[in-house]
């Protein structure tokens, strides 16, 4: 509960549905994990199904309050992603710098939020477990046995520049991040804050059926009538 | 983290089904160890929704006798495209499809609703408005005569949709009736507003033919009866449909109407109907997969803490205090004379019906006509065929007593199909090829009825027979030997056109058996927000 204690500004606080995405292993949970607890666990189980987390992201004019939900990356739960980026704002594309079929992936997720999730979706492409990357910094990276790699030196399988074209072609935000260390992880998530449009922010609910106002229209409300309700028609009760 | 092997699992969960998914969440904040587990590579069971690649694999799986004999004789229909054509309609990529095999519409006074939003649920999920109710008119069939209350309005040459009814205004209002129809069917509203106090007009006839009953207690002939009938939605024959079946059915029709707004009375949720129900809950328990095709096979008993074994097809054995899964799961053939339908189970427990889901290249925007200022604009219509309305197999002449078809049309409003398209999902109790046959010409007419030009075309199709248990004698496993009463067998799906509540009244009664003591009725599902919490609120009894 990062921000419990903070005095209550009275700045405007909206919530944000933010959805991760990739391949099993690339490290999205352990991001959402060094993002809400500041922590980071060598050995972590995959993700089963979904977890749902939330953060609250202090900007300067606003507070944003993340909605997570982390996906499990595993195969067998791919047919689920649908049901967590639909009305996302915001997705997190995560691949492993030390493994290259997972930016291919990263990239099949990409295509797939820009036909498939809201249109005004903030994507953010990220290149995790920068730690490994540079053989002076990653002293744990021998230990690990990423993936099977190991020997000497860089075991950067994608090149940062290979991936930030791609990013710059699809108009994504890029970072690369080690959650072990910590690495640009806060970055990413005040990234994202500040990229998602004024306009599309609302009240603390609301921020779902964020798609457009055709389906806003459509939608029902199960907790409240509407303004205009009359009881007459039919309703014999 | 516990391993599945060396945890005592307080409940093994078998299923992702709507009745397993909302077990779940009813459990989902107790402090009940749960192992929630499913065969199969997607959630929802019987409920689930597929993308077309998704019910390609499906509909093999079944044709390999792969999937649960509830689900028979399916096949896929690509028509030929001409591709040379580029301005021709076209299906677009799997994944922009999320069709329903429980497109089932849920009335506003369903428990489930209320439920869902005390479990705080709700607020992940999203529902639209069903609209219109339509009676398909074939232009085969003989017209009205002077005095059956059905307006003089010369020969029609063409089929049409008459819309139903929904308001004693409506009634006033329509056209198609003459004076002493629409009094009559005006009386018989005022009637069903409040039958249960009126039993006197109907006890008599309470288990005998509805539209005996509505002639003979009000005079409405069988021309004017079919908005009626509609409403049941019985896939029956009028003359099986009983009084006191239809009396709850039309009255629950109509006293849901205005509830979350005016001119409609019943919802779906959006993203491929009770699947989006049973995946919110799930994720109030984790769920992990079994690859086997069966659950549990009873492995040993432990009467000291009343817990036994079963063996998972992937996952080697586990311990549990209870077992909960369908008939289809556990594969208890044995129970499921006792233990299938809620509530009241006589007849109407094994029904099997003819299916059809099918993507159509047109928004088929008249049939959702705005039901009322200031209400959603509705997402789904009802289409209903009487008998009496189709030709069957092999005729070009009316048969007189097919079973009747019903369409409920989902616009893209749903999220199912995407823009300028729509998806027919069809239901009659027909089997076989005429039943495949009759379904066919209720979607050719319906589509010749809208009016379009071009006659709107279909772009895809699945079709399938689903019965509501094992028609079959012999189920393929059984578990004599185990402790029954540790075993909790829900009944299987059924091929329902509306959500049924007494799948509520089911997983109330297996939660309280598990929970025991601790829990009253008024408990139920009710849960505070967590919205507050920060860091990882999923319970963590999952298997990691
Ligand atoms: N060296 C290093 N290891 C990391 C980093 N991030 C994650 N890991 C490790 O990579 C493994 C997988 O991390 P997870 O966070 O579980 O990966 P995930 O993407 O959530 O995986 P799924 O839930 O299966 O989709 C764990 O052993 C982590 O400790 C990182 O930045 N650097
Ligand atoms: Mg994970």
């Amino acid at each position: 509960m990062a921000d419990s204690t903070g005095a209550q500004a009275p700045k405007p606080s909206s919530s944000v549905k933010l959805v991760l995405l990739g391949e099993a292993a690339v490290g999205k949970s352990s991001l959402v994990m060094r993002f809400v607890n500041n922590d980071f666990q060598e050995n972590k189980e995959p993700t089963i199904g979904a977890a749902f987390l939330t953060q609250k992201c202090n900007l300067p004019t606003r507070t944003i309050k993340f909605e997570i939900w982390d996906t499990a990356g595993q195969e067998r739960f791919a047919s689920l992603a649908p049901m967590y980026y639909r009305n996302a704002q915001a997705a997190l594309v995560v691949y492993d710098i030390t493994k290259a079929s997972s930016l291919t992936k990263a990239q099949h997720w990409v295509a797939e939020l820009q036909r498939q999730a809201s249109p005004g979706i903030v994507i953010a492409l990220v290149g995790n477990k920068f730690d490994l990357a540079n053989p002076s910094s990653s002293s744990a990276a021998e230990g690990e046995g990423e993936e099977g790699e190991e020997g000497e030196g860089d075991a950067r399988k994608i090149p940062a520049a290979t991936a930030k074209a791609y990013a710059d072609e699809e108009a994504l935000l890029f970072f690369e991040t080690s959650a072990k260390t910590g690495m640009n992880v806060a970055e990413v998530f005040t990234a994202i804050a500040n990229a998602i449009p004024e306009t599309s922010l609302k009240g603390p609910r609301g921020a779902a059926g964020q798609s457009g106002r055709q389906q806003e229209e459509s939608r029902v409300n199960l907790t409240g009538p509407r303004d205009n309700v009359g009881a007459k028609e039919g309703c014999a009760c | 983290m516990d391993s599945l092997e060396g945890t005592l699992w307080d409940v093994v969960l078998y299923g992702t089904g709507i009745r397993q998914s909302l077990l779940a969440l009813a459990l989902s904040r107790s402090d009940k160890k749960i192992l929630h587990i499913d065969s199969h590579q997607w959630y929802g069971g019987a409920e689930a929704a597929f993308s077309l690649q998704e019910a390609k694999t499906w509909v093999e799986g079944i044709q390999h006798e792969l999937e649960h004999p509830q689900f028979k004789k399916a096949s896929l229909h690509h028509p030929e495209r001409d591709d040379s054509q580029t301005d021709a309609p076209k299906l677009s990529y799997p994944r922009a499809y999320s069709l329903a095999l429980a497109p089932q519409l849920i009335y506003a006074r369903s428990d489930l609703l209320r439920l869902l939003v005390s479990s705080k649920v709700e607020k992940q999920l999203e529902f639209v408005a069903i609209g219109s109710w339509w009676v398909y008119q074939s232009a085969l069939a003989p017209q009205g005569s002077s005095d059956d209350g059905t307006a003089d309005g010369g020969e029609s040459s063409r089929s049409s949709l008459l819309r139903v009814p929904s308001s004693r205004e409506d009634v006033f209002a329509d056209t198609t009736l003459d004076l002493n129809g629409r009094r009559k069917l005006m009386k018989f509203l005022r009637f069903i507003a409040r039958f249960e106090d009126e039993p006197d007009t109907w006890q008599q006839h309470a288990s005998k033919p509805f539209p005996e009953f509505l002639e003979q207690q009000f005079g409405i002939p069988v021309a004017i009866q079919s908005p009626l009938i509609a409403l049941t939605l019985s896939l029956k024959p009028p003359s099986e449909i009983t009084t006191e079946f239809a009396l709850s059915k039309i009255a629950t029709h109509l006293r849901s109407i205005g509830v979350f707004g005016r001119g409609f009375g019943a919802v779906i949720p959006k993203w491929g109907g009770l699947s989006e129900i049973a995946q919110v809950a799930c994720r109030a328990c984790a769920v992990g997969g079994d690859n086997g095709a069966y659950a549990a096979e009873e492995e040993s008993q432990d009467g000291a803490d009343s817990s036994f074994k079963i063996k998972l097809s992937s996952d080697g054995r586990v311990s549990t205090r209870w077992l909960v899964g369908d008939v289809e799961d556990l594969g208890l053939g044995s129970m499921k004379e006792t233990s299938i339908g809620g509530g009241d189970s006589r007849s109407d427990t094994a029904i099997i019906a003819s299916r059809s889901v099918t993507v159509v290249s047109s928004p088929l925007g008249s049939l959702f006509p705005p039901v009322a200022e200031g209400s959603p604009p509705p997402a789904g219509a009802v289409v209903f065929f009487p008998s009496g309305s189709l030709c069957t197999a092999g005729s070009e002449e009316i048969s007189q007593n097919h079973s009747p078809v019903y369409i409920q049309v989902h616009s893209n409003d749903t999220g199912e199909c995407p823009k300028g398209q729509s998806v027919l999902y069809t239901f009659t109790a027909e089997l076989g090829p005429p039943g495949l046959q009759l379904l066919t010409n209720a979607m050719t007419g319906l589509l010749a009825a809208v009016e379009e030009d071009p006659t709107p075309i279909a772009l895809w199709q699945m079709q399938y027979e689903q019965s509501s248990q094992w028609a079959d004698a012999d189920p393929p496993h059984t578990l004599h030997a185990v402790n029954n009463d540790r075993i909790i067998c829900l009944p299987s799906s059924s091929p329902d056109l509306s959500f049924d509540d007494a799948i509520i009244e089911n997983v109330r009664d297996a939660w309280k058996r598990i929970m025991g003591d601790e829990v009253d009725d008024a408990s139920f599902m009710v849960f505070e927000d967590r919205e507050e919490m920060a860091g990882i609120d999923e319970d963590d009894d999952d298997l990691g």
